[in-house]
């Protein structure tokens, strides 16, 4: 893999198989502001899924294969940068329970998870990242998804970036740290208790009064916009890097596009 | 029941393998609690007694404050209390010579707490500065019901005798089996409880109300 | 009380198709919630008394086998009889044997989980023993005869008017209103004199001190004292992981507990007790009975569910939890509800009566970030879906899936071809109007959320084209 500018850290960008499958603009927001952040940024083709799913079913056996794929797709890079809080946090803080005993992959483990990060902190905290010259129009609300805010540390990033976006105004959201009942495959194996607890955070979103939702996590976003959608709200949910990244005119989460 | 004793310090064994000698035990375990300082509420900006009666009468506690200069003119106190609580002149007192030998003109007294008792007076052994809790160390001349069947108790605390914190009360009672009185109960406020809707209530069953005298000297 | 574990899905629909308990729930977790952050956030020193409590218990485990021993014999010294119970049966069987020595008709008993858990109220109902509860909460349910649905406020499920209801039908001279303090009052009228006439009292211990030997309760009520001061005997049934080397110990634990259980600083009743009356003693019990039980422990102890016993029954996981908050308590069908009893039922009553339990959870963490010794709840949540499945207890279904996923993604080629065709389907399906109303097995999202229309081809795909370009 050529480095064409030896200065600029190589980011191998981990698309996650739900922004894969579901929202793409999510994906090439993130390259975008990674590039005008300062990073050389490859797409590994071998990647796939964390094995988050597989992990939190409790399928340890298939999990540990689907680990070392991902450890063998992105050791050649100086960072591996992720556009959700859950599946960095998979990689980074629980990857580690996988190799015990196994000292081979646990270093090789070990080396990967460390240099795994989150989008917006990772643009926050290591590429000293402020948004210029960009411009959304809009009140907007924020949920900070479990394991970002949990696992990972991420609260004060997207909020420090998101204040240099022109015409953007937070309103903080009761109840922004509580779970919206996404939890993956949980909210397909219980989901009268998972729209119970979706609803209850639809309800807290509409008294913000906002008329956009940001987060950081694809998953949480798609269960808030699509509980959202089915009340009829007209709040627009957005991946905070599509804001960041000024890509977020096309349509909201759950809402329609033109024709192309 | 040995069969049981023995069974469970059997698994206790297998899952935990061989301990070490007990003066490690105890020297690990002291060093866990080496620095107290760190691991509870600092207030440096106040002294014992501005703390106590800080959290006695806060919103959580609801102790009520007076002050005497003598343990003689504790009566007095307890007249007035009782007169601005619209309670007849009546208590039940702590059997302690302390008490019972103050001049009690004005105000009928008696040693046992009836099940209803309106009022009762007992002396606090020690106090609290931290939690605004005073504490009771039970005794022939101080029964464990007196501070709980009154619907007002009237405690009196020496101010001398308030101290930082929990440990420092731990401490002059003693450590050894044999320096605990069969009670000690550290008491902070009135009977409450949150058991419906979580919502604060006083009086649950035992005192909805405590008022504290503290005396300057209680000799 | 009865376990219904094994019909976590029934239990949950039932609470979901109950207003009334959305209303209780809602008006209490909120409140819990704030009073608890409040004063963890006025105490500075709460990060390192709480890296020291996860010690202190972590020590304590380590040590078991010595503190216990010294518990007893400290205990024995004060003058108390320490009994051990291996199971429930055991355990009853003591206090069973102990109420018929003693003669006894009634029982006064202040609320203790361990009790529920080895089921003190179905013993002394066969012993004959009249049964008395003196918390408030357990006084409420024990006239509704429900089972309890938190293990602080064990009539959590109910709103003030159902208990306003109860209490007119149920007390001798019962409020006239509604509101909540008269409601208190009317239960102290009616438990006042049967405190004071009970033959035997029983209590629970929050923490047993092992250099002293001495039993501690931690009640708001102070329904302790009252309970097992009057009658001539006092019984205590408690786990034996509550044991703590010292009261200099126990101070760090009265700190945490209180604050996380109730946003206070610290409760308004805590005793230590050292055995029996003594001579000139105006009051106090003639005996004093410890019960110390296992009911599955010492297997923890030799497990990854070790970390468990540092737990110290405060309620903040249950308080926290937004599927506790969905559906209450008496969902989880077993005496602890919420993340604490969802791993703590797996283990005392079997993975197979318990298989929802595990898995109803959203891995949120909110759980172990409020807990006051840093339980690793969701880990061992986790970990005890992992022996589900490797002991073969999830649906063939379900394996199958996880089989074909964890296959699929493997091999990338494929897996992107799988996902370009799924994605071209959902598109079509969508008919362009952004979102997805209902799609082919995927009823339990649909059912309730639309599903986002997918964009013009996967991520891999576009990225793929404008590499090419």
């Amino acid at each position: 893999m050529a480095n064409p500018d030896k200065s600029k850290p190589r980011v191998g960008f981990f698309v996650t198989c739900v922004v894969d499958a579901m929202r793409p603009n999510i994906g090439f927001a993130s390259l975008k502001v990674l590039e005008q952040a300062g990073c050389e940024v490859e797409v590994p083709r071998a990647q796939t899924c964390c094995g988050q799913a597989a992990f939190n079913s409790g399928d340890d056996a298939s999990t540990r294969e689907i680990a070392k794929q991902v450890i063998t797709a992105f050791e050649p890079y100086d960072y591996v940068v992720v556009p959700s809080g859950s599946c960095a946090s998979m990689i980074r803080s629980h990857y580690g329970e996988l190799f015990a005993g196994d000292a081979e992959w646990e270093a090789r483990q070990r080396a990967v998870s460390e240099k795994t990060w989150e989008v917006l902190s990772f643009l926050s905290d290591i590429m000293n990242y402020r948004p210029e010259g960009v411009y959304y129009d809009g009140v907007a609300t924020y949920h900070d998804s479990c394991s970002g805010l949990r696992d990972l540390g991420v609260y004060e990033q997207p909020r420090a970036m998101l204040s240099a976006v022109e015409g953007l105004r937070l309103t903080p959201l009761t109840g922004n740290d509580e779970c919206c009942g996404f939890g993956g495959t949980f909210c397909v194996k219980y989901p009268d208790i998972s729209n119970a607890i979706v609803t209850d955070k639809a309800e807290k979103i509409a008294a913000t009064g906002a008329d956009t939702l940001l987060g950081g996590d694809m998953g949480c976003l798609m269960n808030m916009a699509g509980k959202l959608s089915r009340q009829g709200s007209e709040v627009k949910a957005y991946h905070t890097i599509e804001v960041l990244a000024g890509m977020a005119e096309g349509p909201a989460i759950c809402k329609g596009e033109e024709m192309g | 029941m040995s069969d049981a004793r023995n069974a469970i310090l059997q698994n206790i064994r297998t899952a935990n393998g061989a301990l070490p000698p007990a003066s490690e035990i105890e020297a690990a375990a002291a060093a866990l609690i080496e620095n107290p300082g760190d691991l509870r509420p600092s207030f440096s900006d106040q002294d014992n007694r501005s703390r106590f009666v800080e959290k006695a009468t806060s919103e959580r506690v609801t102790a009520t404050v007076s002050e005497v200069a003598h343990l003689r003119d504790v009566p007095e106190a307890v007249k007035a209390y009782l007169a601005q609580a619209s309670v007849p002149l009546q208590v039940a007192l702590q059997p302690r010579g302390a008490l019972t030998e103050l001049n009690w003109d004005g105000i009928k007294t008696h040693s046992a707490p009836s099940p209803n008792e309106p009022a009762a007076v007992s002396i606090a052994d020690l106090a609290v500065a931290e939690t605004g809790s005073v504490v009771f160390l039970s005794a022939p001349d101080a029964p464990v019901l007196m501070n709980f069947l009154p619907l007002h108790h009237i405690v009196v605390v020496s101010a001398e005798l308030i101290h930082r914190h929990l440990e420092d009360v731990f401490a002059i009672v003693g450590k050894a089996q044999q320096d605990q009185p069969r009670n000690l109960s550290i008491v902070t406020g009135t009977s409450g409880t949150a058991d419906i809707e979580a919502k604060n209530i006083r009086g649950a069953h035992g005192p909805r109300f405590m008022h504290l005298i503290i005396c300057q000297k209680v000799t | 009380m009865k376990q219904t574990s094994q019909h976590f899905t029934q239990n949950v629909k039932a609470a979901l198709a109950d207003p009334t308990l959305k209303i209780a729930l809602n008006r209490t977790t909120g409140l819990l919630q704030r009073r608890r952050a409040q004063v963890i956030e006025e105490f500075a020193e709460y990060g390192a008394a709480r890296a020291a409590a996860e010690k202190i218990k972590d020590h304590t485990l380590d040590n078991l086998g010595h503190y216990l021993e010294q518990f007893e014999a400290n205990a024995a010294a004060a003058g108390a009889t320490v009994h051990w119970a291996r199971t429930p049966k055991e355990a009853t069987d003591i206090v069973a044997d102990i109420c018929k020595a003693e003669g006894a008709r009634t029982a006064t008993r202040v609320k203790s989980m361990l009790g529920e858990e080895i089921g003190i109220p179905e013993a002394l109902a066969r012993a004959g023993v009249e049964r008395i509860e003196t918390d408030l909460a357990e006084h409420i349910i024990q006239l509704a005869e429900d089972p309890p649905s938190h293990i602080v406020m064990p009539a959590m499920h109910k709103t003030h008017e159902q208990v306003a209801d109860l209490f007119r039908e149920k007390h001798k001279v019962p409020s006239n209103s509604d509101e909540i303090a008269a409601l208190v009052e009317s239960a102290r009228r009616e438990l006042r004199p049967k405190f004071l006439d009970a033959d035997v009292g029983i209590s629970g211990a929050n923490f047993l001190i092992a250099d002293t030997g001495s039993i501690v309760t931690v009640t708001n009520e102070g329904n302790a004292e009252l309970t097992v001061t009057p009658p001539k005997t006092h019984i205590v049934t408690v786990g034996i992981e509550k044991i703590v080397p010292s009261m200099e110990h126990c101070a760090v634990f009265l700190r945490l507990l209180s604050r996380a259980a109730i946003g206070a600083e610290i409760t308004q009743y805590t005793t230590f007790y050292n055995g029996p009356k003594r001579t000139g003693d105006a009051d106090g019990p003639e005996n004093m009975h410890i019960v110390l039980v296992d009911n599955h422990r010492t297997e923890m102890l030799s497990d990854f569910l070790r970390p468990m016993l540092r737990c110290i029954r405060c309620g903040a996981c249950m308080n926290h939890c937004p599927v506790y908050a969905a559906v209450g308590g008496h969902a989880y069908g077993a005496v602890y509800p919420g993340p604490m009893g969802s791993v703590l039922t797996p283990a005392m009553a079997g993975l197979k009566n318990s298989k929802d339990l595990p898995n109803a959870c959203t891995l949120n963490g909110r759980c172990k970030e409020v807990c006051p010794v840093n339980i690793p709840l969701t880990d061992m949540l986790r970990s005890l879906r992992a022996r589900q499945f490797d002991g073969k207890l999830v649906t063939p279904v379900t394996r199958s899936a996880l089989v074909v996923w964890g296959w699929l993604v493997r091999r990338p080629g494929l897996y992107h071809l799988s996902t370009a065709l799924a994605v071209l389907a959902m598109r079509i399906w969508s008919m362009n109007r952004g979102r997805i109303r209902r799609f082919p097995m995927a009823g339990g999202w649909t059912g309730s959320r639309d599903l986002p229309q997918p964009g013009r081809g996967t991520f891999m795909q576009q990225y793929g084209r404008r590499k090419q370009k």
